[in-house]
């Protein structure tokens, strides 16, 4: 804390004397792009300063205190709280008061201190692996589309703007105070569900369809309430035993994982590894990859040179 | 093919292989503990492996081992920038202008006496990163132009070099600082060179 401290008081002085807006420095082992022009060794940022790795990686440091790496052949714009990963992949190595931006998604940690890594695969998917403390994810509306928990890791893919209010979700259906609420399985969003014959499902690992209902405020400890189209019941609270918890952490969730697969048709190829279940909360389909962080590559051992040894 | 040359392209082989290996294990030693490096007769070799991304410590020992490992100076010097320890920063990066009379080291100074404001010193350095440029003058223009309203003053400063004075007409234009541009034209104008008539012609005829 006394570090991050220091360096802001550091850098804030700068700021008080150079005219232009310093947001921090990058370090590269050689040569990278700066703002189109070729930089060797080191660069100073400033508000939406646009950087891109060549065949090695770069490490920024914001003022704020935030630590980021991005990995070769990557592209990120910079600004003093957040970063538009326009490329590749970056790290959240200490992101005190930073945000990822990508495909439209805000990736928020829930903590200073949290880690991630944030890969883009393709034009319109993401994937978010949280290495050390949570993370949220909006969507381009501000709406909740997922909490990711240390050691998880989810793929994102935000779906046409027609299908944006769609959600669909797997968990268990419980009653509290005369609403009902579902956690989702794969985002762990939890929402409020409204409709007809709810009653009969409470308990039971559901299956829901539906659309988001903006108007409405949602009971505590929901984010959102969705007016659901369709109810199907995949287990029976006995029988879905560990699958509620499991899908998120990598294993297979059994009949709820198929099914949510299946309602969700081809977002299946937008994780690119393996799936385990997916789900559309606030028009972004999400899935967790197999494996989790291992399938992410973000474990210790799995980097491809992108993060510093510090 | 003799035997004696045989056996001495078994020689180099196996001296060659003997070396990888040894600079290999160094290397392991090195990154396991930094200070066990300083007790390997392969010291310096495997201190020269420390690189940016090399822990403070593996800096510090690198550079103890190899008083002129520049990279490991300016990587020092930033580490203190950020940690707010602005007096070790400079001493840092000034140590590795010392020992390495090269562009980066003026690079990094230009930038760090930029982060801080201060232009009495960004100047100086920034006029000798210029001078060692081979390439690239936009960053340094960026920086400067940024730091000094005036063009003309910015250009003075870097030495006005001809090479400089393009680069810098071709940012302003691109940048559309028809004003600036003008001044930065006037300047290449005035060295009279031959080189330079389809490019001014061309500034010229623009709207």
């Amino acid at each position: 804390m006394k570090r991050l401290a220091v360096l802001i008081l550091s850098i804030a002085s700068g700021l008080a004397i150079a005219a232009p807006p310093v947001i921090g420095t990058v370090t590269a082992g050689g040569a990278f792009r700066l703002n189109g022009d070729t930089v060797i060794g080191n660069g100073t940022l400033t508000e939406g300063a646009v950087i891109e790795t060549g065949s090695g990686n770069s490490s920024v440091r914001l003022a704020g205190g935030a630590r980021i790496s991005l990995s070769p052949d990557s592209r990120g714009k910079f600004y003093r709280d957040h970063i538009i990963l326009e490329k590749g992949e970056t790290s959240l190595e200490n992101s005190a008061g930073v945000h990822v931006e990508a495909v439209g998604l805000t990736i928020r940690p829930d903590r200073g201190i949290s880690t991630a890594r944030i890969a883009l695969l393709g034009s319109n998917r993401v994937r978010v692996a949280a290495l050390t403390g949570g993370f949220r994810v909006l969507n381009v509306r501000g709406a909740l589309v997922a909490n990711i928990s240390a050691g998880s890791a989810l793929a994102f893919e935000p779906q046409a703007p027609a299908a944006a209010a769609v959600t669909h979700i797997t968990g268990t259906l419980t009653r509290q105070g005369g609403h009902f609420l579902l956690t989702d399985q794969v985002t762990h969003v939890t929402v409020e569900v409204t409709g007809q014959g709810l009653a009969a499902h409470v308990g039971q690992v559901v299956q829901v369809t539906g659309t988001l209902n903006a108007s409405a405020t949602p009971v505590a400890g929901a984010s959102q309430v969705i007016a659901a189209t369709s109810v199907q019941t995949v287990a029976t609270a006995a029988a879905a035993g560990g699958a509620a918890g499991g899908a998120a952490g990598g294993a297979t969730g059994g009949a709820t994982g198929g099914a949510a697969a299946a309602g969700a048709g081809g977002a299946a190829a937008g994780v690119g590894i393996g799936v385990t279940a997916i789900a559309i909360v606030g028009g972004v389909a999400a899935a967790a990859t197999l494996g989790g962080l291992a399938a992410s590559g973000a474990l210790p051992g799995q980097s491809s040179g992108a993060t510093e040894s510090r | 093919m003799t035997i004696a040359v045989r056996s001495l392209l078994l020689l180099f082989v196996g001296a060659v292989l003997f070396l990888t290996i040894r600079l290999a294990v160094a290397e392991a030693d090195f990154r396991l503990d930094p200070e066990s490096a300083l007790h390997s007769t392969f010291w310096v070799r495997a201190a020269n492996l420390a690189t940016f991304g090399s822990s403070p410590e593996e800096l510090r020992a690198a550079v103890r081992s190899n008083p002129r490992l520049a990279p490991a100076w300016i990587q020092l010097g930033l580490d203190a920038e950020a940690d707010g320890n602005l007096q070790e920063a400079e001493m840092d990066l000034l140590q590795a202008a010392r020992v390495d009379h090269l562009y980066l080291p003026a690079w990094t100074l230009a930038n760090f006496y930029f982060r801080r404001g201060d232009e009495d010193n960004f100047w100086p350095w920034a006029r000798r990163a210029t001078r060692l440029t081979f390439d690239d003058y936009r960053p340094l223009l960026r920086l400067a132009d940024a730091l000094d309203t005036s063009p003309e003053q910015v250009a003075i400063r870097l030495g006005g070099s001809a090479p400089l004075l393009r680069a810098y007409l071709d940012l302003m234009i691109n940048a559309h600082r028809p004003d600036s541009a003008r001044e930065i034209a006037r300047l290449l104008a005035a060295r009279h060179d031959p080189a330079d008539r389809d490019r001014l012609a061309a500034f010229a005829d623009r709207p």
